[in-house]
């Protein structure tokens, strides 16, 4: 039972520092989900100087139009109340009073075409944002949901993008099945979450945010 | 398991199916223990067309309160191949008629419609359909359920375009048919090309063949291709049934993006979403969402919705397309075994009217009886229910 639960997260090895504390604490928690440290939700814990450190209110945008955004948008605020703003293909002016942005990555042809955009001019956008929230100081967040399905080309582009900007990265396991994450975050010492689940990342999000 | 046995009475399908039902009639449940058994044999089952094939499939459950035919709702289907049985679980139809000021429509009260069976190779979801009409009770709102919404694409495979393909589950036996209705029942040979009824002019067409692909046909046409007539009956049935929320369940392969996923429109999103994160957790299964846009003119999901209906297509992964691949062991595939799409289509369905219905977005149905495992359905499958 100990080993399969283990076996569900990323080899502690292959994880940068800050990144392999957390993953180790989220570990722990899941296996135990019983832990004295605050503040918590569902079975993750986080460090105290992490903690409740991003401050609300945030934004979710995507990168790359895709529609897992939708679900994360629905885990944030349906699920977990954290009122983020929303807008999948939003530009530097949405992010005005917000002061942690989330990024969905994946790239869908299908979503660029509905919001009327080529990869080209999404890779602009997301640039934009990612500006506007530097000159701001607001804190980034990117979470992958999609697994391998957004793990192309396009996608990955749009990964390296975002990554090395990012304050945390949340990738649900099938994502990072080739330590595409993993060796990102390593090299752009950015801390890592790989959680088996989307309710999972929801728990590490849950405690990211600040009350 | 009670999906009908390949040895059951040809003569109670043929009754069933014989086109006499009307929607006033009991369901062919109770008149099954009276029909004559015997064997039929295999071609003269191959051979049923229309509702005699859907019956020789499935026998309703005591939770169906009555059953038509898709014909009721556009004469001109009856007696074709494209005719297809519709069943009706739950609602109150019957108090709400006494209002006689109402429209019909608003007088049925808002109910939901299941359609399976648009591409009858996708065969999760028309089993998932059965499922509902063998097991199932329901309250709250109406429940209609079209089990093979193209009857004629059920009577060839990709194999034989003469006969249709039959999977063996226990000693059942369904059959496994094509995406597209069989040409021999078509009025209407295959354009060069196939532009869908609403489809902006900026749209590509689409090959031909696609005429005869029912989930490109909507909202169809009254006089049109019988596949457009097909169409054409099942908008008739969602304006007169007050249909206010719709599935239509699919499958795809492995060369498609679309295997576990829910495609709906952007103002329904939320519902997909919080049904994905459900799945997740009680299914096992990570689905994806896409969402619906004009180029997906002709489809259901969109068409639909254009008729201000919450519609929702959700595709689980069928290992044996694109090509149909016969050698594929439905049963016992090791990746994603029939069973499994059967309990995710039924899950995703519950989890989506959950969803709306704990956003106060409408009234549902609430169905009682369906799997709360996949070795449930799987003994079903199996016939040791």
């Amino acid at each position: 039972m100990l080993k399969k639960k283990i076996g569900k997260y990323r080899k502690l090895a292959e994880i940068p520092m800050k990144a392999a504390a957390l993953v180790l604490i989220a570990m722990i928690a899941g296996l135990s989900s019983a832990s004295a440290q605050t503040p918590q939700a569902g079975s993750v814990v986080l460090p105290e100087g992490l903690a409740g450190s991003f401050p609300r209110p945030g934004f979710i945008a995507s990168a790359g139009q895709t529609s897992d955004a939708a679900i994360v948008k629905v885990l944030a605020n349906t699920r977990l109340k954290l009122n983020f703003g929303y807008d999948i293909a939003a530009k530097p002016s949405a992010l005005e009073g917000s002061h942690t942005l989330m990024f969905v990555l994946g790239a869908s042809n299908k979503g660029l075409g509905a919001a009327g955009l080529s990869f080209e001019q999404e890779v602009e956008r997301v640039k934009s944002l990612i500006t506007a929230a530097k000159v701001s100081d607001m804190k980034i967040i990117s979470i992958h949901t999609g697994g391998s399905a957004r793990r192309g080309e396009a996608s990955n582009q749009l990964i390296a993008l975002c990554v090395p900007v990012s304050d945390i990265v949340i990738v649900v396991q099938g994502g990072n099945d080739d330590g595409f994450f993993t060796d990102l975050c390593s090299r752009s010492n950015v801390a890592l979450f790989v959680v088996p689940t989307i309710a999972e990342a929801g728990n590490v999000l849950g405690s990211l945010m600040a009350k | 398991m009670r999906i009908k046995r390949f040895a059951l009475s040809l003569i109670f399908a043929c009754i069933a199916g014989g086109f006499a039902f009307s929607q006033t009639q009991s369901p062919p449940a109770s008149s099954a223990a009276s029909a004559p058994s015997g064997h039929f044999e295999s071609d003269d089952f191959l051979g049923l067309e229309g509702p005699g094939l859907v019956y020789s499939e499935v026998q309703p459950g005591p939770g169906v309160l009555r059953a038509g035919l898709l014909s009721d709702y556009h004469a001109p289907l009856r007696g074709t191949a494209f005719d297809t049985p519709v069943f009706f679980l739950g609602g109150n139809d019957a108090v709400r008629e006494k209002s006689s000021r109402e429209s019909p429509a608003s007088r049925a009260g808002p109910a939901c419609l299941v359609l399976a069976g648009s591409h009858a190779n996708e065969i999760a979801g028309v089993l998932a359909a059965y499922w509902l009409i063998e097991h199932c009770h329901v309250e709250g709102a109406k429940l209609v359920v079209l089990p093979r919404g193209n009857t004629s694409a059920a009577t060839h495979s990709a194999q034989n375009a003469q006969k249709p393909r039959v999977i063996m589950l226990g000693d059942a036996a369904v059959r496994y048919g094509f995406r597209l209705s069989n040409p021999r029942h078509e009025t209407v040979p295959d354009p060069l090309q196939f532009i869908p009824p609403r489809a902006a002019p900026a749209l590509a067409p689409l090959a031909g063949r696609e005429m005869r692909n029912l989930n490109r046909q909507f909202p169809g046409s009254e006089h049109g291709s019988m596949t457009a007539q097909t169409a054409f009956a099942i908008m008739q049935l969602l304006s007169q049934e007050n249909i206010t929320v719709a599935f239509d369940l699919h499958e795809a392969g492995s060369a498609s993006s679309l295997a576990w996923s829910i495609i709906t429109r952007p103002e329904y999103m939320d519902d997909a979403a919080l049904a994905a994160l459900e799945l997740e957790e009680t299914a096992g299964t990570t689905f994806h969402l896409e969402s619906s846009r004009e180029a997906f003119a002709g489809y259901s999901h969109w068409e639909w919705g254009m008729e201000g209906i919450r519609a929702y297509l959700i595709e689980t992964f069928n290992p044996a397309q694109p090509n149909d691949d016969p050698s594929v062991d439905q049963l016992h595939h090791p990746v994603s075994p029939l069973a499994r799409r059967v309990f995710v289509h039924l899950k995703a369905v519950q989890a989506i009217l959950s969803a709306i219905e704990d956003q106060g977005a409408g009234t549902v149905p609430h169905m009682k009886g369906l799997p709360q495992t996949i070795e449930e359905v799987q003994a079903w499958l199996e016939g040791s229910e």
